[in-house]
């Protein structure tokens, strides 16, 4: 451990209880915030603030490899749903 | 040897000890509900225990086992209710500038453990959680089928390659809990 | 002088088997239940009472 640690004010977030993933299972409510989010920046623009929740939630939710899968996938265009609809 | 017997039963603790024969010390609500439902389904064992070898002529204990199945699933059923994460989730806080904690988390190898530690337990970078916080675990495996469970806090779950499994916990008290787990460090 | 014909050995064998095989039973069941639960949820209890204090005083402070 160095000394000079720096010490960074954190705002937690996370995502919420959501009634459509009451289940164990996960999966789904990373995914569909991580389309959320693209559909909602497609749509309204990165700056838009309420996409932002679909960001948290799926930064959270979803292991970054997986995120990192995804966002090649969409510059591929190989990405397996329409985010432009 | 009886000394060691009587320590390990006797004095439970948050980690493995040797010879343990009963659970470590529960941290969590719903711990305490496994070690209550294990008493009390002890006890209907014991009595069989003892009563069989003479009643077994006459009466079958099967229709305890039936009725002691159904207090564990209410608590099965109660254990799986989700409940919603305050506002932490460790590995990934972001704060505004959208900067998240990641970091990975190994075992310590057999060779470069210190004396004391826990051999296959101990980890480099231990995962600091609040307490008497709901706090969600997301679990997935990167290659083949793992597992994440933790003794002290009463779970248990399977890591699957491509699916997130999410476990909830209320930890009431401070302790260093250690988990037998084989798992991708995204706890 | 006839000797009396033996009778009621199975009720005797079952009432006897029985009522052993449960009285040993229930006791070392309870045994276990007063010898080791009970001390132990009143040892857990114990501890998170004084917990409980220490949150309280920390609060206060």
């Amino acid at each position: 451990m160095s000394d000079d640690r720096e010490t960074k004010p954190f705002k937690f977030v996370t995502a919420g209880f959501d009634a459509r993933f009451p289940n164990q299972n996960q999966t789904k409510h990373c995914w569909q915030n991580y389309v959320d989010y693209h559909k909602c920046i497609l749509a309204k623009g990165e700056d838009f603030a309420p996409c932002r929740q679909f960001f948290l939630a799926y930064r959270s939710l979803c292991p970054s490899a997986w995120c990192e899968r995804w966002d090649d996938q969409r510059e591929k265009g190989t990405f397996p749903t329409r985010l432009d609809q | 040897m009886l000394n060691l017997l009587s320590l390990s039963f006797l004095s439970s603790c948050d980690s493995p000890r040797p010879w343990g024969l009963y659970f470590q010390d529960s941290a969590t609500p719903q711990m305490e509900g496994l070690v209550e439902l294990h008493d009390n389904i002890m006890f209907y064992l014991v009595i069989i225990l003892f009563g069989s070898p003479i009643s077994h002529k006459y009466l079958n204990h099967a229709l305890i086992l039936i009725l002691i199945a159904f207090p564990s699933f209410k608590l099965l059923y109660l254990m799986d209710e989700v409940s919603d994460p305050a506002i932490y989730q460790y590995p990934d806080f972001l704060n505004t500038e959208d900067e998240f904690i990641e970091f990975d988390s190994y075992l310590v190898p057999e060779s470069d453990l210190e004396e004391g530690a826990l051999r296959m337990l101990e980890v480099d970078n231990r995962v600091i959680i609040p307490e008497l916080t709901h706090v969600r675990f997301i679990i997935t495996a990167a290659d083949v089928i793992h597992s994440f469970a933790c003794p002290a806090l009463g779970i248990k779950c399977d890591a699957y390659p491509g699916r997130l499994n999410q476990v909830s916990v209320l930890i009431n008290r401070e302790g260093v809990f250690y988990g037998l787990t084989e798992q991708w460090p995204k706890l | 002088m006839p000797i009396k014909p033996i009778t009621g050995m199975l009720r005797r064998s079952l009432v006897l088997d029985i009522s052993v095989a449960f009285g040993l039973g229930t006791s070392f069941g309870y045994l276990f239940w007063y010898g080791y639960h009970v001390p132990a949820v009143r040892k857990r209890d114990l501890y998170y009472s004084k917990l409980e204090d220490q949150r309280a005083a920390n609060a206060a402070a």
